[in-house]
């Protein structure tokens, strides 16, 4: 076969073609090397930047419950609900459609979906409900309507409303904690944000969701806190700020604790507020917790202390008699008055009717550097480390800064700043045989039971702490017994508990003004006690601001009630004989003002009456006690007989009573224990 | 017409040296093409008799049509074989993500009910329906206290006291 010649030209230009392409092939393949190889990094974060989008998902938060797991503040997952305005074609049918399910307002829908509808394009967004609840929702998505979408969200929910504030706090919209147990504890609380990756189409419609970290819960926290104990608190503070007894008081704030481990039963501050509701300007001084953030002199509760100090170091005993020099004396040139002139008193009779002047001289006795010690070893001075945010650590001037007269002044409750939790915290140690206990507000933290994931640590519990040794187990029978005789012959009768005995120690403490800087003739009235006095169950502070009036007249009466109602809830029994109501307690015979001023003007009477009849201070019946006779009775009947009489049973055995312990007839005291051996 | 393409041989070289001219010629109009394409094709229907023909059974028809069978078999058992888990797995997957779902539910319910229970629990709503009814407390004589073994009190603080 033959061909015609090629013409030499056409194959020049062929091969010319031919390279060109070749060099275009080789530019085009470097270029894609370029591209894909060279600049991969950057065009893939390009690429994903674009079409990757990387989203939150919130953590579930712990639940917060009581020591009996009553629900304090617990995350509801709710759903937001959001509307596209630029999909709707009936405005106002939408929107009675959605006021209709969602219940909200259809004029004020209609307005915000029009004037939405107005807005450049892709911010035409508008939040229809932040919080709507599942059965809402449910109806809601059946429908499909196409301009309606969903978003999962949370609540946070106090379901108690205002009950324990300022122990919980509350969360910002953020989510994060602010105030209370929620801002200290915001790490067990709050968990971990997850993050997942969102791949989406050109219509940036996502078709594909990658978990890049799943959501770490927050753990639920059980609190120390009992929550019928916290509202009886909280009524009787409010109770007596509104009352007629303290029409002056401004604020209120108490605690109740456990004075073996330590536990806080209630802390309760009045006024109070609502955490469900956003944040007021007008709520700021509602919202501090002043029984943690606020120190204030206390004034004559801290008599306790001095004495405490005294007994401790032998210096007195509780009969040893001291002159009160008739109502004056002479500190250094400093005159200072009690409020009622006494010749001699013994030491238990200056706390029980709350002279300044014999608690001076015992601190003198005392000396100041132990009595500065005993201060220290309190715990006065430093925070307890109760986990809540701004704690105050009150306030000790330092003994080389001290002048001749401060001696005077810290023995009955002044130039010392004290929290009331600081307060708690110290009487607890004459509550519980002398140790210096830390408060504890957290019993346990365990996996949320709410959430699906269980990733996080196991449950614990929260450590009680072991108390140093203050005051030795002789010393605090002694004050025991001393505390109270203040509640049944001395400033505090108005503490005295149907059914229980108690012990405690008023105070009224001259409120200082910074404005005019000079002290007032307002008091910070407290009572601070325990009850039953053998065997301590509970620790009440209570202290009212601004008081017209001394705190055994408006302070003593709340520790009653709130002590009674705590011991109920606790179910001790009774140490003392049910007695009937006897009408109102007797006035007040003693008052407990220590003077903040020391100097000759003394301050105005306050209005209580003073009961002029000399105070008898005879042996309290009780020593006269005889054992009752169980032999022979069933059990039951032994409870009931032995409630009524206020003592403690320990059965053992079932049946009849064969023998007893101590012997009927045999002497006994209230609230001792009886044990008994029952047989068939 | 019966005229017929010719096209070159396809080991037909062309011959070396010098070419005559009216073999050139001859060779050029071989290379002729017919003005229409396939225009020298016809078709036409031929009469088959298969009167004649004997029918008889093919003895290798029975196996082959078995290893038909049995192909087919192997290859649908095999395909469902390598599909089947990939479907259980989109079906469970469903399953899961529809329990997720109804789980999630349930855990809003919960938190709700539990918010309701705490609501309704409480001290306040207790003593505001006590009021309602007018119910009042008694006395403290006529309080009965049991020992305190095993009550709430020993449970429920630490010191057992």
């Amino acid at each position: 076969m033959l061909y015609p010649p090629i013409d030499p030209a056409a194959e020049r230009r062929a091969r010319l073609l031919l390279r060109i392409l070749a060099v275009w092939g080789l530019l085009i393949f470097g270029r894609l090397l370029h591209l894909q190889v060279v600049q991969h990094d950057k065009y893939q974060h390009a690429a994903e930047a674009q079409q990757v989008h990387r989203v939150e998902i919130a953590a579930h938060r712990g639940t917060v419950e009581d020591r009996n797991g009553h629900v304090l503040a617990i995350t509801i997952p709710t759903e937001r609900v959001v509307v596209n305005p630029a999909k709707i074609e009936d405005v106002g049918l939408a929107a009675e459609l959605l006021a209709n399910m969602l219940h909200l307002d259809s004029g004020e829908l209609t307005a915000k979906i029009a004037a939405r509808a107005k807005a450049p394009r892709g911010r035409q967004y508008l939040v229809v409900a932040e919080n709507a609840t599942s059965a809402d929702t449910k109806r809601l998505r059946d429908l499909r309507l196409k301009w309606v979408a969903f978003q999962d969200s949370s609540k946070r929910v106090y379901p108690n409303e205002q009950l324990a504030a300022h122990i919980l706090g509350g969360i910002t919209t953020e989510g994060h904690g602010s105030g209370g147990i929620e801002q200290s504890l915001e790490d067990e609380l709050g968990g971990y944000a997850g993050y997942a990756n969102i791949v989406s189409d050109v219509a940036n419609r996502g078709f594909d969701t990658q978990m890049e970290a799943e959501p770490v819960p927050g753990n639920d926290v059980t609190l120390t806190i009992d929550h019928r104990i916290q509202y009886d608190l909280e009524r009787y503070l409010e109770e007596a700020v509104k009352g007629k007894d303290c029409a002056t008081c401004k604020t209120a704030r108490g605690i109740v604790m456990d004075p073996v481990t330590g536990d806080i039963l209630a802390m309760a501050n009045y006024p109070t507020y609502n955490p469900n509701e956003r944040f007021k300007k007008t709520e700021v001084e509602a919202r501090r917790n002043l029984a943690v953030q606020s120190a204030i002199e206390p004034g004559s509760v801290f008599k306790v202390f001095t004495i405490s100090g005294a007994i401790e170091e032998k210096v007195v005993t509780p009969q040893r008699s001291y002159f009160c020099g008739n109502g004056r004396y002479n500190l250094f040139g400093r005159i200072i008055h009690d409020a009622h002139p006494y010749g001699y008193l013994t030491v238990e009779d200056t706390l029980a009717k709350s002279s300044n002047i014999c608690s001076i001289q015992i601190a003198q006795d005392l000396t100041e550097k132990r009595f500065f010690d005993y201060i220290l070893r309190f715990g006065f001075g430093s925070r307890t480390g109760i986990p809540l945010p701004g704690e105050s650590s009150g306030r000790v001037i330092r003994l080389k800064n001290w002048t001749k007269s401060s001696i005077g002044s810290v023995a009955m409750g002044h130039e010392v700043m004290a929290t009331t939790v600081q307060l708690a915290q110290a009487m607890s140690v004459v509550a519980n045989g002398g140790r210096l206990v830390k408060p504890r507000l957290v019993l346990q933290v365990k996996p949320n039971h709410l959430s699906p994931y269980r990733i996080r640590k196991a449950s614990y519990d929260w450590p009680v702490a072991e108390g140093q040794q203050v005051l030795s187990p002789e010393s605090v029978v002694t004050m025991r017994n001393m505390l109270d005789r203040v509640v049944q012959v001395g400033t505090g009768k108005s503490a005295k508990i149907p059914g229980y005995s108690s012990g405690g120690k008023t105070g009224s403490a001259q409120m200082f003004d910074p404005v005019t800087n000079r002290y007032l003739h307002r008091y910070h009235a407290s009572f601070m006690g325990f009850a039953p006095v053998n065997n301590p169950r509970v620790v009440v502070v209570v202290t009212l601001d601004g008081a017209d009036k001394y705190g055994g007249v408006v302070a003593a009466p709340v520790f009653s009630k709130v002590a009674g109602s705590a011991l109920r809830v606790l179910n001790v029994p009774p140490d003392l004989p049910m007695v009937e109501d006897q009408g109102p307690a007797a006035p007040v015979i003693f008052n407990d003002v220590s003077f903040a001023e020391l100097t000759e003007q003394r301050p105005v009477e306050a209005t209580e009456t003073v009961d002029p009849a000399p105070v008898s201070f005879a042996k309290e019946v009780r020593s006269t006690m005889v054992t009752p006779d169980f032999l022979g009775k069933p059990l039951r009947d032994v409870l009931s007989e032995a409630a009524r009489q206020g003592f403690r049973i320990q059965p053992l055995g079932s049946g009849v009573v064969r023998a007893q312990e101590p012997a009927p007839g045999s002497p006994i005291a209230y609230g001792q224990r009886i044990e008994i051996k029952l047989g068939r | 017409m019966t005229a017929t393409a010719s096209f070159p041989e396809p080991n037909e070289q062309p011959s070396k040296g010098k070419i005559a001219p009216g073999k050139l010629a001859k060779a050029s109009s071989r290379r002729t093409l017919p003005a229409f394409p396939k225009e020298e094709l016809y078709f036409e229907a031929k009469f088959i008799d298969n009167s004649q023909v004997v029918r008889a059974a093919n003895p290798g028809s029975v196996r082959t049509c078995w290893s038909a069978v049995l192909s087919v078999v192997s290859v649908t058992v095999v395909c469902a074989g390598l599909m089947l888990p990939s479907a259980f797995r989109v079906i469970t997957g469903q399953k899961i993500q529809a329990e997720r779902g109804k789980g999630s539910a349930l855990r809003t319910e919960i938190a709700e009910l539990q918010a309701r229970i705490a609501q309704h629990s409480g001290r306040k709503h207790l003593e505001e329906f006590a009021a309602a009814q007018k119910m009042v407390d008694p006395h403290p004589t006529q309080v009965q206290h049991i020992t305190p073994k095993g009550s709430y009190a020993r449970v429920s603080l630490p010191s057992g006291k």
